[in-house]
């Protein structure tokens, strides 16, 4: 098991957002987190990461509980987040960037060969390397985003809606780029383009009104008959 | 980075201040500016936070050599080494609790809960009495019992200068070590998105308290260097004094935020305009100084030094940190 989240109750304020999310993600597997806006993805995620503070409920990593740790712990310990937006440095170069996704002691030291693995998975960025993130194109951008993420060796890596505001062809080679991750990270994925993200996942949950209302392997849920009417539109 | 630019500068000029004692007084008043605009700079111009308190650092430095003169000149030479560190020590303290509270809020909402920091702490010190309370610290018999006279007034005159110099050398120092470091990449991330920095596995509090308290004890030394060492008092009204932070920012924001040497331009030029000012329309300096900072905020955002980087090539910039 690579990540496993029990009962996780969060919110903002006194508004409770997260009710009793239980997830897993299993060792080299892609796991997707299926639902409508204003679901509670992005708040899954980042109360994972632990950006929010849980209110109950407990997250390991392995065998760690890591509940309560804040992000840059958790960064240190393995897992690593593409936030929604991508939240690039703008006004720093690719190669920037990449280099402070390596800011933890243990990814520093293998900067170079991290470097190769990410260029090797995004081609575009080598070329790329010495422009400003602001001017990459939206695909680039998040594919720099994940690269990014990717440069701090996580053991678990959350990804915010990597699809939004991106043609369907680049979201194609973005999620083809994810796929061969496996082996080095497994995968949590917040997604409401419910067709490419059961494509390329293991796993799937969906998640509406803060609750988990149904899960599967990812053939199962691509026939069912909720997710067909509400996700994929059949 | 090069840093040997501002660092031969600022030896230069203490070497002026030494040898020529004529005129340490007035390059003093000088170097007071840059070396303000150089630790204001480490925390404003690195992490991009406002600090409306600010000069309650400079208080503290200038309390601390204050009060080790004025109730132990029996130490002797021991009491200005003592004085400085317990100013220093102070201004990092204050800095410590200030920062560990504040530094949690963001942009606006950190400069809003500083604003009361210095009147607060001023306030205090006239209210409870403490510390010579409104009337202040008059240290010139003190300074003489413990240095003896003619020692007592070179202090105040050369020792003084050279310690304000010596501030902005360090400022300097303090700067190179941040930027060369992985605390400069840090407060960099920081600078630019504050959440992103924190996805990366920075600590972003960790980062801020290092900059606000570095700058600080900067501004601590500043303040013991400048009051009870060469005015030989330390009166409220003047540690205290709220636009020492908008001179400060003045400075800065003239030469380059996050520059090193844009403190040592902006410094020397916001000088000239003062004197220029007080001498042609008496008065007015204040007025014009407000003036001159909206100009280069608009106009010039990156200053003058940090408009001249971006037109360098790339092995000069290198010379002009």
């Amino acid at each position: 098991m690579a990540l496993l989240v029990k009962n996780l109750e969060s919110g903002y304020g006194k508004l409770k957002i997260l009710f009793d999310v239980s997830l897993k993600v299993e060792e080299g597997s892609i796991v997707t987190l299926l639902g409508p806006n204003g679901a509670g993805k992005t708040t899954t995620l980042l109360t994972t990461f632990g950006v929010v503070k849980p209110w109950s409920g407990s997250v390991y990593l392995g065998d760690v509980d890591v509940t309560h740790l804040p992000p840059h712990k958790k960064v240190d310990l393995g897992i690593a987040l593409v936030p929604e937006g991508r939240r690039l440095f703008p006004e720093m170069t690719v190669v920037e960037n990449l280099a402070l996704g390596a800011y933890v002691k243990r990814a520093r030291d293998k900067v170079d060969d991290t470097l190769e693995l990410v260029y090797g998975l995004f081609p575009i960025l080598k070329e790329r390397r010495w422009q400003k993130a602001g001017t990459l194109s939206g695909g680039e951008q998040q594919m720099l985003a994940i690269a990014r993420a990717l440069m701090s060796r996580p053991k678990v890596l959350l990804i915010d809606e990597p699809s939004a505001g991106l043609a369907p062809k680049v979201v194609e080679s973005i999620f083809q780029a994810l796929k061969q991750l496996r082996s080095e990270a497994s995968v949590l994925l917040a997604e409401q383009n419910a067709g490419v993200a059961l494509e390329i996942c293991d796993y799937g949950y969906v998640l509406e009104n803060g609750q988990i209302v149904l899960e599967g392997a990812a053939g199962d849920l691509a026939n069912n008959e909720h997710v067909k009417k509400s996700y994929l539109g059949v | 980075m090069k840093p040997w630019l501002p660092l031969v500068t600022y030896l230069s000029l203490a070497a002026v201040a030494f040898f020529m004692p004529e005129y340490s007084k007035t390059i003093a008043t000088i170097v007071f500016f840059m070396a303000l605009g150089q630790a204001v700079n480490i925390f404003v111009g690195l992490t991009g936070y406002v600090d409306f308190g600010y000069v309650a650092f400079m208080a503290m430095g200038a309390y601390g050599l204050g009060v080790v003169l004025y109730y132990m000149p029996q130490l002797g030479f021991a009491a200005l080494p003592l004085g400085l560190a317990l100013g220093v020590l102070m201004s990092i303290l204050l800095a410590a609790v200030v920062g560990g509270v504040a530094l949690r809020l963001r942009g606006a909402y950190f400069a809003i809960a500083t604003i009361g920091v210095n009147e607060g702490v001023k306030h205090l010190i006239i209210g409870a009495n403490i510390w010579g309370g409104g009337a202040g610290l008059i240290l010139g018999s003190r300074a003489f019992e413990a240095f003896g006279r003619d020692t007592a007034l070179w202090l105040a005159n050369v020792g003084s200068a050279v310690l304000v110099i010596a501030t902005g050398f360090m400022a300097v120092v303090a700067m190179y070590l941040i930027q060369v470091s992985k605390a400069g990449y840090a407060l960099a991330a920081i600078r630019q998105d504050e959440d992103a920095a924190k996805v990366m596995g920075i600590n972003p509090t960790k980062y801020k308290l290092l900059a606000f308290m570095t700058s600080a004890s900067l501004a601590g030394l500043l303040g013991a260097a400048y009051y009870p060492l060469g005015n030989l008092q330390v009166f409220p009204e003047n540690v205290f004094f709220i636009e020492y932070i908008l001179d400060g920012l003045a400075v800065m924001f003239i030469g380059g935020a996050g520059t090193v040497t844009g403190p040592i331009v902006g410094g020397a030029l916001y000088i000239i305009v003062r004197t220029v000012v007080g001498e042609l329309l008496p008065g007015y300096q204040v007025f014009v100084t407000a003036l001159v900072l909206m100009t280069t905020v608009i106009l010039l955002p990156r200053g003058i030094v940090g408009t001249l980087r971006l037109h360098l090539p790339p092995k000069l910039r290198e010379w002009l940190p």
